[in-house]
């Protein structure tokens, strides 16, 4: 018996790849693993199997094949359905295509198709396990039956051991309180609402608190959107780091004193859980599995809370000790929680669950 | 989180967020998302030219390493024996290199100089260049891997040296033709507006019940195109906080003499240099008609996001509906660039988010200089002969028609060649 996993695309950092990674680890101990992508690193190639090329071709009706779903693609949707083994998807999130569809129509296809190809896969799996009960939701909407929930496995030791190059956060903020917003530079993450709670920041609360937006742009228009937003708001207080160093960035959330989170639609949001650990406290709103996510340790406004209720909220957890003193607190408590229970070991209990829910080729409701 | 939500809402009441300027910020961000800035392809061309002057070719950079056992000494050797051909084209490349980046390097002060259009044809030229510097690293490419047809590549360099004469004589042409179009008189232009627009005194009264209407405004009034300052002056007299761009030095410095705020700077760039929603009116008197159809849109999108809710925005012009104004005004002006339509400018300001539009037509024609009206011919006499001859009734009555076509055809007339001489646009943020 062999459990394989397989995704769109590798890369060295990306959380997905780092999540099979370490699961493979633990799979390994026990049984024959591998993982093989579509588009793979340099970098991985070794690690890394290609899909087409190296794919174990003695598979039987035994076998696992995990599928991690993030994007679509035809070619590893068409392979997944063929493959002779049992199939498991591990559901990472579509984001939503309409988030796209002015700034990169191709990339919204895509995110279409993955939606479409989430349909079809829910015949041929046996079942799935989500990140999130918000994801476990979208399982079932989409057809799924056989839906267990884990926590991805989390590398969080990456930038708690990581040495903070602290350098570098004093340059972009030697006094004045820091609002840090962690995540790709794209559409749902909403990172110009972020330029402007500091807009309202700086004018009604704390004229020196600076804004940091640390994550890569890969979306270069909708990036210079954001950096022209920033210029025509003549805001002087706001950075964007683009792609950052694990040193750089454990030295931001040491030195930051708010996690904001603007996103509209969050998946997972590790970036929370990275907060708790570093005793930051986190302004969000009701978005996704945020407020999963975030339990009881974070200030998560209503959908409709605009930049100024967040300027508030920011302002206020900046402001208030007693108010941050309990919600670091909280963190820290919901932060262990993450360090206990988001694990290989953890992952792999669900998908163990997952497949005594269900039998080859058909989706069952669990017993 | 109620308490925040609460408080947050306290203070929106309180006014500590203004109106709508959260709706603003946002729809300034979605034209960013929507309208690239032609900035950008000049900054990504700057750095290309960056790259370029970076790169210099040599032997050192040629690939001399080899899978086959002994390949890379037999590289060498090679090399060695076509040094001196070798060496010369790495001579010529270099300086063709070196003469690319003087050309692009002037093309992007051109480009960059805030006074002149970004050329199309310029840009064609570096798309142009561009091509042929991808076509030059080909050729080095088949250089680094196989040392032959160095004659070959010799007479491709030639080629390339050939056209760069070719793109010189063209660029002069034009930053010639550029030139020509920008007006730069050898007089004083105030003294000419003195002649085309009246004296200072007679733009005061024509302006002055539109100060009336600015005083008051949710802001400072920003007059674009600002000219000698009469209409900031009026808006002085009423306490309305204002100043003006001009692009004109000598009208500046008599404008600063006089008391008057005018900066000396492009409209364009001026506007774009304020902050989002600061202004509260912007007046802009006889300056559309001076723009390209393209900076016009600009302008009014900029104005749009400059400009705070409930702030005014007035563009008068000249009205092309009005065949008088093209006789008599319109080309009066050289700088005129081309008459903006009022269907067009309605359009075009809605189409940007204004609302409140409105459309007044100004400076009529005087009475004189229009055709008779022949209506009054037409009436009943007052007091007519008791026995009326039936002839002499046929002839009144025939004349009374006549006079009334007369009269209807004068008043079309009238409306199509001597329509009012300007319109004024105004439109709400």
């Amino acid at each position: 018996m062999r459990i394989d996993q397989v995704l769109v695309g590798a890369s060295p950092g990306d959380a997905v790849t780092e999540a099979a990674l370490r699961t493979r680890a633990t799979l390994r101990t026990a049984v024959e693993s591998g993982i093989y992508a579509v588009h793979v690193d340099e970098t991985l190639k070794g690690e890394v199997g290609d899909l087409f090329a190296d794919f174990p071709r003695d598979g039987d009706r035994g076998d696992v094949l995990i599928h991690h779903v993030s994007i679509g693609e035809p070619a590893v949707a068409d392979f997944v359905l063929r493959s002779p083994g049992m199939v498991v998807a591990a559901y990472h999130n579509i984001t939503p295509a309409h988030f796209f569809e002015a700034t990169n129509p191709p990339f919204a296809d895509r995110l279409r198709q993955g939606r479409a190809e989430l349909a079809v896969l829910a015949d041929r799996a046996i079942g799935a396990v989500a990140d999130s009960t918000f994801n476990a939701s979208e399982l079932l909407a989409a057809g799924f039956t056989n839906v267990e929930v884990a926590p991805p496995p989390l590398n969080l030791s990456r930038l708690l051991d990581a040495r903070p190059d602290t350098g570098y956060a004093d340059s972009l903020a030697a006094e004045g309180a820091l609002v840090l917003v962690v995540g790709q530079v794209l559409p749902h993450k909403r990172p110009e609402l972020a330029v402007e709670v500091q807009h309202f920041l700086n004018v009604n609360h704390d004229a020196a608190a600076r804004l940091v937006i640390a994550g890569s742009c890969r979306q270069q228009r909708y990036a210079e959107a954001v950096t022209r937003h920033v210029e025509s708001m003549r805001l002087d207080s706001v950075h964007l780091t683009g792609p950052i160093s694990d040193a750089r960035l454990a030295a931001l959330f040491r030195r930051a004193d708010v996690l904001l989170v603007p996103s509209e639609h969050e998946g997972f949001c590790v970036p929370l859980v990275e907060a708790m650990l570093h005793g930051v406290p986190i302004v969000a709103r009701d978005y996704g599995a945020i407020a999963e996510t975030a339990g009881d340790a974070a200030l998560v406004l209503p959908q409709d809370a605009g930049a100024p209720e967040l300027a508030e909220a920011t302002a206020r957890v900046i402001e208030d000790p007693e108010l941050r003193a309990a919600m670091i607190e909280r963190g820290s408590r919901r932060g262990e929680e993450f360090i206990r229970d988001a694990t290989p070991t953890a992952w792999l209990e669900a998908l163990a669950r997952v497949l005594r829910g269900g039998t080859a080729g058909t989706s069952t409701q669990p017993a | 989180m109620q308490e925040v939500m609460d408080a947050a809402r306290e203070a929106r009441d309180s006014g500590v967020y203004p109106d709508g300027l959260e709706e603003q910020l946002q729809s300034d961000f979605a034209r960013q998302l929507s309208r690239p800035d032609p900035r950008d392809r000049i900054k990504h061309l700057d750095g290309l030219l960056e790259q370029l002057s970076a790169r210099r070719m040599g032997r050192a950079a040629v690939e001399t390493s080899s899978a086959i056992p002994g390949g890379s000494a037999a590289h060498r050797a090679i090399g060695k024996v076509v040094s001196r051909q070798v060496d010369g084209v790495y001579q010529q490349m270099n300086n063709f290199t070196a003469e690319l980046v003087g050309v692009l390097g002037f093309m992007m002060e051109g480009l960059q100089d805030p006074q002149a259009h970004v050329h199309t044809e310029m840009l064609r030229e570096l798309d142009a260049l561009q091509d042929r510097v991808a076509e030059l690293q080909v050729t080095i490419d088949s250089l680094g891997s196989t040392y032959r047809e160095a004659t070959g590549v010799m007479s491709h360099l030639l080629v390339h040296l050939n056209s760069l004469d070719g793109l010189e004589a063209r660029l002069a042409a034009l930053e010639e033709s550029e030139r020509r179009r920008g007006f730069d008189p050898f007089f004083e232009y105030g003294r000419f507006e003195d002649v085309a627009r009246g004296a200072e005194s007679d733009i005061e009264v024509e302006y002055s019940a539109l100060a009336d209407q600015m005083a008051g405004s949710p802001g400072p009034v920003l007059d674009i195109g600002a000219g000698r300052g009469e209409f900031l002056r009026l808006l002085q007299e009423r306490d309305q906080e204002c100043w003006g761009l001009e692009i004109d030095e000598d009208l500046v410095r008599d404008a600063i003499d006089a008391g008057i705020d005018i900066r000396l700077t492009d409209g364009l760039e001026g506007l774009r240099e304020q902050p989002l929603g600061s202004l509260g009116g912007i007046v802009m008197l006889h300056v559309v008609e001076h723009l390209s159809v393209n900076e016009l849109m600009e302008l009014v999108l900029l104005a749009y996001d400059r400009l705070a809710v409930g702030g005014t925005l007035v563009m008068e012009t000249p009205n092309p509906q009005s065949l008088y104004v093209f006789a008599r005004a319109f080309w009066l002006d050289p700088t005129h660039s081309k008459p903006v339509h009022p269907v067009f400018l309605d359009f075009l300001v809605r189409q940007a988010g204004f609302s409140e539009v409105r459309i007044d037509w100004t400076a009529p024609p005087s009475e004189d200089e229009q055709l008779l009206d022949a209506g009054h011919i037409a009436e009943e006499p007052a007091s007519r002969p008791e026995a009326e001859p039936a002839a002499d009734r046929d002839l009144r009555e025939q004349l009374a028609e006549l006079a009334a076509v007369v009269s209807a055809n004068a008043e079309r007339t009238n409306d199509l060649v001597f329509g009012p001489q300007n319109y004024r646009l105004t439109a709400r943020r």
